[in-house]
């Protein structure tokens, strides 16, 4: 369609609604979901409801000294993110506009774009010309980052066809550098950049079943609640309980390609945080700052309400860009209930009929929807091998009232991703981070995916794996109900066995569980030291002596601080041995800290 | 552009509709000659509906009213402001005349993320559980929270006098009052008259339109972020955040807007967050806006809604009960970024310890309050610690440096057995000493 101009009738904060009718009284036709731009200063908005004559526009800016009468212009296409060599490190807003190119406040109406169109990328083709080749298929690299290839690809959307001339050379994003002829007898012109449409999922060959593990580095994760790469998680958690702290960790320490953070809705502060570590913060497995495998997506809380939905749709837009080249992707929002709750806004606005907590009937639809964004694929294409690529992606959520179980968000969220990784106010209060509730967590792969996981674990050389997490998790259990009982009882109303256990649930929640952000051998755990911590702290139940009450509790709390000096040190089997030998030395050492 | 409407069509509590009107702009100001104020918050076809700052009551259906053909703005000069006191509209109340200066947007554009700098440099209290436990970093918003019956104009008042930015000379205050009660408006105006030349004060009284309130705290913010932005560190004080709330539940209804959670608006937590989000640390040359939000809370309940989308909102909390900081319910997010890299390095692991340490104390306290006899030594040392850390830390009526508030925490943990103590041994075997 072409651009048409309409004229506005109606302005409530937001929501701009436009008559679909010329100067000259004919009909103007549009499209659902049509990118339109508002006014003199050309705020970007979207038609979000048609009825008859009229348009919903819900407008992605502050809408203060629009008129009625000011002129609309309707695009003819979908809201776009261009995509291309640039992305990676770079921080964009929830619009795909290139943040660092505005002055100290943010202007209205002005886009940048994402990628630089004045810098020179080397493009290295990967096929000749007079080759065949079919949306999806790559054509090219660029060295994006030290530890980016940026694969070009034939966009998803152009028909199957031949290479014609390809280039080799430095190009800028804009500049041609192959051509295609297609099936349907019309030239394309290739560019490294390259748009697609923000609310459309990208296609894949092939979606497949989950058999790989994501490593995060958090240890109740890994061990009692693991993400599959490729699968979905949730992170309620009210507020002050490390929810962006630990989005932040996984940003840090997960071991996947590329990381697209989005901040949505939330505090400007965080961001910022992440804006200035990240270039310094280097990746201990490649010895390079981790700003160069991330894109960071940027909306806070004093931005526009419907900015929110467009960042975690650009968000997943860019995260599968990057699986399509074959890579583990890793989207973190932070957060889906501002988003939801953006959406309850406009549903206000609207005028539309409210579900719980005035949230409009269709929220938990979208936001599955979104969540289905996530996936394990056979990327587009059909030259070479079938290149395999996967999104993860784990969403915070921010219950209002931290009321968990009365969140409609929330709880849309916890039934939909299989991953429920639950913030305790409780654990958070008592200085225990990451404040994940150990009982009230769960990763359905543990039911749903146990022989591929076992199966994987056995290839990663940790056979006992999934014996060693339920035994580790049986023990804090154990603990948590004798802890109860012991409430109410009091600690000699129950037997030196009972309290031995407890004691031991105990450790593993002061030195399994809990994990110190701030030291740089324990913020994260690459997998064979955590098997060898598992296998550790089994032995340890083992052994452990039966004792009087008054001496067990002394040595378990000599136990606790030295197991957490073990996790600060890098030479931890050292440590451990140490510790199992004062074991079994007696009560001749007392745990050193003399 | 001015022109001039005759009659108000319709009068629904505070929102004014005017009919036959063209070329108005969406938050634009309106002049009601003779009665007030008004915001343009919606346009339907040829007719506008406003806010009035003044409320309705009186209005009459004959009203005129007068579009100024811009948002709200205000006259600020950075030397001519201080010592001055404004109502909710920005007029000044302290019977002097207007400031000349150059006009600047009450609610201006959002501060572009990629230029905020790291938080840095923090204000001292001389409050022991603010600045050794919850030090608040400059740029850092962060909220009290109160019981409705609580009286913590002390401590904002203490606050207000003792707060310094260590080696800073160009330090402000602005004080944001909203439905203040007369005589805690008279005390509030002794305490800023004392520093009246680093103080502004911008006050809407319980007696006057709650509508005017919703103004206040970006009058407050504004005047603080013309005065980061020529370098001064501005320390934002404003009381009572409830009251905000309140009023924009009142316009919203009156709009016949749907409520979300317990009748409020659902675009509160946005609302909350256009006035937080206003603190910023601009970095290099330029200054930094810190703000403190006093925020009654109902019931004490802390996910009340508007306290707890304050949480979301604001790095961190400190609870107020009995005159005191609730510390185990207290948090400064930012903490991290100064604590120990601008202040002493054990300003963390002895705060961490001591909180973690009263913590098992409490829990101690409890069981023998349940009538558990409480006879290990180690328990009835933190049983002790905890009496010791109320009487001689917790209280918010000191003013101590924030290296002798260190030092009475080394001083208090002592009552521990150095097992126990959750720290790093290298710091605990230089400080402990015991």
């Amino acid at each position: 369609m072409k651009e048409r101009k309409v004229k506005i009738i109606m302005v409530d904060d937001n929501l701009v609604v436009v008559t679909l009718k010329d100067d000259g009284g004919n009909d103007v036709p549009c499209m659902m979901n049509e990118e339109s731009f508002i006014g003199g200063l050309h705020l970007r908005g979207e038609v979000i409801r048609v009825r008859g004559n009229e348009a919903d526009l819900q407008c992605y800016e502050d809408t203060t000294e629009l008129m009625v009468g000011d002129e609309v212009t309707l695009s003819g296409s979908l809201i776009q993110i261009e995509m291309g060599p640039g992305l990676v490190g770079s921080t964009l807003d929830g619009l795909g506009n290139k943040l660092e190119g505005y002055g100290d406040f943010l202007p209205r109406g002005v886009m940048i774009p994402a990628l630089d169109r004045e810098k020179k990328w080397k493009f290295k083709p990967t096929v000749k010309s007079g080759e065949e080749v079919a949306p999806g298929d790559i054509i090219g690299e660029v060295d994006e980052t030290e530890l980016v290839v940026h694969k070009i690809m034939i966009p998803a959307d152009y028909p199957k066809g031949k290479i014609i001339d390809i280039k080799d050379g430095d190009f800028t994003v804009e500049d041609k550098i192959a051509e295609l002829e297609g099936e349907d007898g019309k030239k394309y012109d290739l560019k490294m950049l390259q748009r697609w449409p923000i609310r459309r999922p990208r296609p894949a060959k092939k979606r497949l079943q989950l058999t790989d593990v994501l490593n995060t580095g958090i240890r109740i994760i890994d061990g009692f609640n693991p993400v599959m790469l490729g699968g979905t998680a949730c992170v309620p958690g009210d507020f002050g309980t490390g929810k962006t702290m630990c989005q932040h960790d996984l940003a840090r320490h997960s071991r996947v390609k590329i990381v697209v953070y989005v901040g949505c809705g939330e505090r400007a502060g965080e961001m910022v945080e992440l804006m200035h570590e990240f270039p310094k913060l280097i990746d201990p497995d490649s010895g390079r700052p981790l700003v160069e495998r991330t894109v960071l997506f940027v909306n806070t809380s004093a931005m526009p309400v419907a900015a929110r939905e467009g960042s975690i749709l650009v968000g997943a837009t860019v995260g599968e860009y990057f699986r399509d080249m074959g890579y583990d992707v890793l989207l973190l929002t932070d957060s889906l209930s501002r988003q939801a709750q953006g959406m309850r806004e406009m549903s206000g606005r609207l005028g539309e009929i409210p579900g719980p907590q005035a949230f409009p009937a269709y929220m938990n639809a979208y936001l599955t929807r979104w969540f289905e964004r996530a996936g394990r694929v056979v990327c587009c294409g059909e030259m070479g091998e079938e290149r395999f690529g996967s999104m993860t992606t784990i969403a915070a959520l921010s219950p209002d009232g931290g009321d968990i179980a009365g969140d409609p968000p929330t709880q849309a969220a916890i039934q939909t991703a299989k991953v429920a990784l639950i913030l305790s106010r409780k654990r958070a209060s008592a200085r225990l981070f990451p404040a994940f509730d150990p009982l009230e967590c769960h990763s359905k792969y543990l039911d749903t995916s146990t022989e591929v996981l076992q199966k994987q674990f056995e290839e990663r050389k940790f056979p006992l794996w999934l014996d060693y997490v339920k035994k580790i998790k049986h023990s804090v259990v154990d603990g948590e109900r004798i802890k109860e009982q012991m409430d109410i009882l009091g600690e000699k109303g129950i037997g030196g066995q009972e309290y031995r256990r407890y004691l031991l649930g105990d450790i593993v929640q002061k030195a399994y569980l809990n994990q110190n952000t701030f030291d740089e051998h324990d913020r994260s755990t690459k997998l064979d030291r955590h098997y060898e911590m598992m296998r550790f702290m089994i032995h340890l139940m083992d052994i452990f002596p039966t004792d009087e009450k008054q001496a067990m509790r002394r040595a378990q709390e000599d136990l606790v601080f030295n197991i957490v000096q073990a996790n600060y040190s890098e030479d931890y089997k050292t440590e451990y041995d140490k510790i199992l030998k004062s074991i079994h030395g007696g009560e001749k050492e007392n745990g050193g800290n003399n | 552009m001015k022109v001039v409407y005759c009659d108000i069509e319709n009068i629904d509590g505070p929102i004014l509709q005017v009919k036959g009107v063209t070329g108005v702009g969406m938050g634009e100001e309106a002049l009601l000659p003779g009665y007030g104020y008004a915001k343009v918050v919606k346009i339907h076809g040829d007719t506008v509906y406003m806010q009035s700052l003044q409320g309705s009551l009186g209005v009459q259906t004959t009203q005129k009213t007068e579009f100024m053909g811009k948002p709200f703005e205000l006259p600020f000069h950075p030397e001519y402001v201080m010592g001055r006191i404004f109502d909710g509209i920005g007029k000044p109340r302290d019977g002097r005349p207007e400031i000349q200066g150059k006009m600047v947007p009450v609610e201006g554009p959002v501060v572009n993320p990629s230029r905020r700098a790291m938080g840095q440099g923090y204000i001292e209290t001389g409050i022991p559980s603010i600045d050794g436990a919850n030090t608040i970093v400059r740029g850092q918003k962060i909220p009290i929270y109160k019981l409705p019956g609580e009286d913590v104009n002390n401590i904002v008042a203490r606050i207000i006098r003792q707060a310094r930015v260590a080696g800073q000379e160009n330090f402000s205050v602005v004080f944001g009052g909203l439905g203040l009660l007369n005589e805690e408006y008279i005390f509030f105006r002794e305490v800023l008259e004392e520093a009246a030349e680093r103080t502004i004060m911008c006050v809407n009284l319980g007696s006057e339109s709650p509508i005017e309130r919703l103004n206040v705290p970006h009058i407050c913010c504004a005047f603080a972020e013309q005065l980061a932005l020529i370098g001064q560190h501005v320390l934002v004080v404003i009381t009572d955040m409830l009251r905000y709330a309140d009023a924009l539940m009142e316009v919203s209804n009156a709009q016949g807007k749907i409520p979300s959670r317990d009748g409020y608006p659902g675009d509160l937590y946005s609302r909350l967050a256009r006035i937080y989000e206003r603190a910023v640390n601009f970095g290099g040359e330029r200054g930094s806006v810190t703000i403190i939000g006093v925020n009654s809370v109902p019931d004490n309940d802390l996910s009340h809604i508007v306290a707890n989308l304050t949480g979301y909102i604001t790095e961190g909390q400190l609870p107020v009960e009995r005159g005191g900081f609730v510390i185990m319910k207290c948090l400064s997010r930012l903490k991290g970024l100064v604590v120990g890299k601008e202040t002493r390095s054990d300003h963390g692991p002895i705060m961490d310890a001591c909180v973690s340490a009263y913590a098992n104390a409490l829990g101690l306290r409890e069981q023998k309050e349940m009538g558990f006899s409480i006879t290990d030594e180690v328990d009835l040392a933190y049983l002790k610690f905890a009496d010791e850390f109320e009487s001689r830390f917790l209280p918010a009526s000191q003013n101590l440096s924030l290296n002798e508030t260190l030092d009475l925490g080394w001083e208090l943990i002592r009552i521990l057995p150095k097992r126990v103590i959750r720290i790093k041994k290298e710091v605990l075997d230089e400080y402990y000493k015991g």
